[in-house]
């Protein structure tokens, strides 16, 4: 038997087992964290025992009026408008971004990249109470003016700021994305002769499809988190939005207005919770989607 | 690492409340004074305890008949319920309160003090070029018409004005300013769901400051001192300092202090404190002094 070995292979065997020990404590702890916080809000927002309020009055029906004798706890219009919010910049900025992230991948000659890569990096970093300011000078300014709105705020603007800071998200991921797809492939694929474009829209697309549904979900994650810029753009009025010309009011910032001054465990309370929590169950609910989405693109390509 | 750092802070979290309890003995005077309640006055009170804990540092030095520790004043929020929940059951040795007490607290309280340190007021204001400014003075019945949505424009308020609509600017519906136009403007009213919920003192002044559609309500400190505003008068009186505080001026609501008993000699100095040099933190704060202070 050869001793010396079997000693390496065991500590090998050791070391590995450490390894996979922190990796998966670190996993545990990362889930762990996001169950305590589902869980956290149900427990706040008494959703299981005594929530004090219909849940379909508290979602759909009943208006935010909590000075109202009785107060009255819904939250229609916020859900409305965050979903309004940023379906519209999802809208705008999915398509722009894929298209930088392809144009700095694949199109743009090497220094465009260099200069690209870091530029989208420094957007993402900017704070969004910065954007939210920079909204509210320019954008909410323009639209009082061409509109000759009493006031600019609306959630159509919320939506243009907000597709601009989730932007550098989508591209750069977008952009990795491209760059992964590997280069036998391309090169095959021009060898063949057909155009760089062709090369593009069938070969790198198709491939590069599953990393393109984490850009989309994680834009849409941002954007639907985002508080700052949405509360100082969307006008914060609790009125359900007719069109995206109307204020509104977005979960995030409903939370953000409310949450400071309202008495622990009150009615109030547990409705704010319970907005919040529901938040959390869309923005789950949608990534879900996303994924199924996913799965289906993907059997059905390669099928 | 992201996962280590949350899970510190809902360690931090979780801790946080329980630091918070524990009644003080009164015999071994640790030099610690707790406060406690409305939300209004936990920036003021933050505020003015810092400047007392930097100015004296130790007790001895605020009088010398105190111990020789060091100052620490604890501040926490909870709402002007629980500051006179908190003074009752004698968690704190001061309670605040932004709203008078109710009979049944005074009650429950049994022997008590009250130290009016400030009252907060607010003034109607509009633009100097909103349509309205031609106007002097407003009404209660005739706010609510435009903060209930029943005026929608300002032809509507009054038919020789435009037909612009009126953009109602309200404070967030949690602020104390909001449950005085409920209660003593609106009443049975609510307030209109289009109205524009700025979050801050300051974000209030500047729409006001720019918007010329714009009609709203604001710390009468503020309003005042602004030159872009035209700030109204409320049922004929002007919401001057000294309207205020001798009652004339409706629109207002009293910063209280609470003690149940009377207060140990260290809260006292500290409540002497926020009546004296204190009161320059209040206006600074936006609130109305109940003592002129140069």
């Amino acid at each position: 038997m050869n001793l010396p070995l079997a000693r390496i292979s065991r500590m090998r065997l050791a070391s590995d087992a450490i390894v996979r020990g922190f990796c998966l404590l670190a996993l545990g702890i990362g889930i762990a964290f996001l169950l305590l916080m589902l869980g956290f809000m149900w427990w706040e927002s008494s959703l299981g025992v005594h929530f004090g309020i219909n849940l379909y009055h508290f979602l759909v029906k009943d208006p935010w009026a909590p000075l109202a004798t009785p107060p009255s706890y819904g939250i229609g219009h916020a859900v409305l408008s965050t979903l309004m919010v940023a379906g519209l910049s999802l809208v705008l900025a999915v398509p722009l971004g894929f298209g930088i992230g392809l144009f700095t991948a694949e199109i743009a000659p090497q220094p465009v990249q260099q200069i690209m890569q870091p530029a989208l990096e420094v957007l993402a970093g900017i704070p969004s109470v910065v954007y939210g300011f920079f909204g509210y000078v320019t954008l909410v300014k323009s639209f009082e003016r061409w509109f000759e709105m009493p006031t600019g705020e609306c959630l159509f603007v919320a939506g243009i700021i907000l597709a601009v800071m989730i932007l550098p998200f989508i591209a750069s991921t977008a952009a990795e994305t491209f760059r992964s797809v590997s280069g036998e492939l391309k090169d095959t694929a021009l060898s063949l002769g057909v155009t760089h474009l062709y090369t593009s829209r069938r070969v790198i697309f198709p491939m590069a499809l599953p990393g393109l549904f984490a850009a989309v979900a994680l834009g849409m994650a941002r954007a639907l988190g985002e508080t700052l810029a949405v509360l100082m753009l969307t006008g914060n009025s609790v009125a359900l939005p007719h069109s995206l010309f109307d204020r509104g009011q977005p979960l995030t910032a409903l939370l953000a207005t409310e949450l400071g001054e309202t008495v622990v465990h009150s009615t109030k309370y547990q409705a704010l919770f319970a907005s919040g929590f529901f938040l959390m169950v869309i923005v789950l609910g949608i990534n879900m989607l996303i994924w199924i989405m996913k799965q289906k693109v993907l059997k059905h390509s390669h099928a | 690492m992201k996962s280590f750092t949350g899970l510190f802070i809902t360690i931090f979290l979780l801790i946080l409340p329980l630091s918070a309890g524990g009644a003080q003995d009164a015999k071994g005077f640790d030099g610690t004074i707790r406060l406690s309640g409305s939300t209004t006055l936990l920036p003021v009170i933050a505020a003015g305890s810092r400047k007392f804990m930097e100015k004296y540092q130790t007790w001895n030095k605020v009088d010398p008949s105190l111990p020789k520790v060091p100052i620490n004043i604890y501040v926490n929020g909870g709402g002007s319920g629980v500051g006179v929940k908190s003074a009752m059951d004698g968690t704190v040795n001061i309670g605040m309160a932004s709203r008078d007490l109710k009979e049944k607290e005074k009650a429950q309280l049994g022997p008590h003090k009250e130290f009016l340190i400030s009252k907060d007021c607010l003034a109607f204001a509009v633009n100097k070029k909103n349509p309205l400014a031609k106007l002097n003075n407003l009404t209660a019945p005739e706010i609510a018409r435009i903060y209930s949505g029943e005026a929608k424009t300002f032809k509507d308020f009054d038919p020789s004005l435009p037909a612009k609509p009126i953009l109602v600017v309200m404070r967030d519906r949690a602020g104390g300013s909001t449950e005085i136009v409920k209660h003593k403007i609106l009443k049975e009213k609510n307030f209109t769901p289009n109205a524009v919920q700025v979050p801050s003192q300051g974000a209030n002044l500047k729409k006001l400051e720019v918007n010329t559609s714009a009609i709203g309500y604001i710390s009468s400190v503020l309003a005042m001192q602004s030159p872009q505003l035209k700030v109204f008068k409320f049922e004929g009186v002007e919401p001057t300092n000294d309207n205020v505080i001798n009652g004339h001026y409706k629109l207002t609501r009293p910063l209280l202090l609470i003690v149940k008993g009377t207060p140990d000699a260290a809260s006292q100095k500290f409540i002497d404190f926020m009546l004296n040099e204190g009161q320059k933190i209040i206006m600074e704060h936006g609130y109305v002094p109940v003592k002129t202070v140069q």
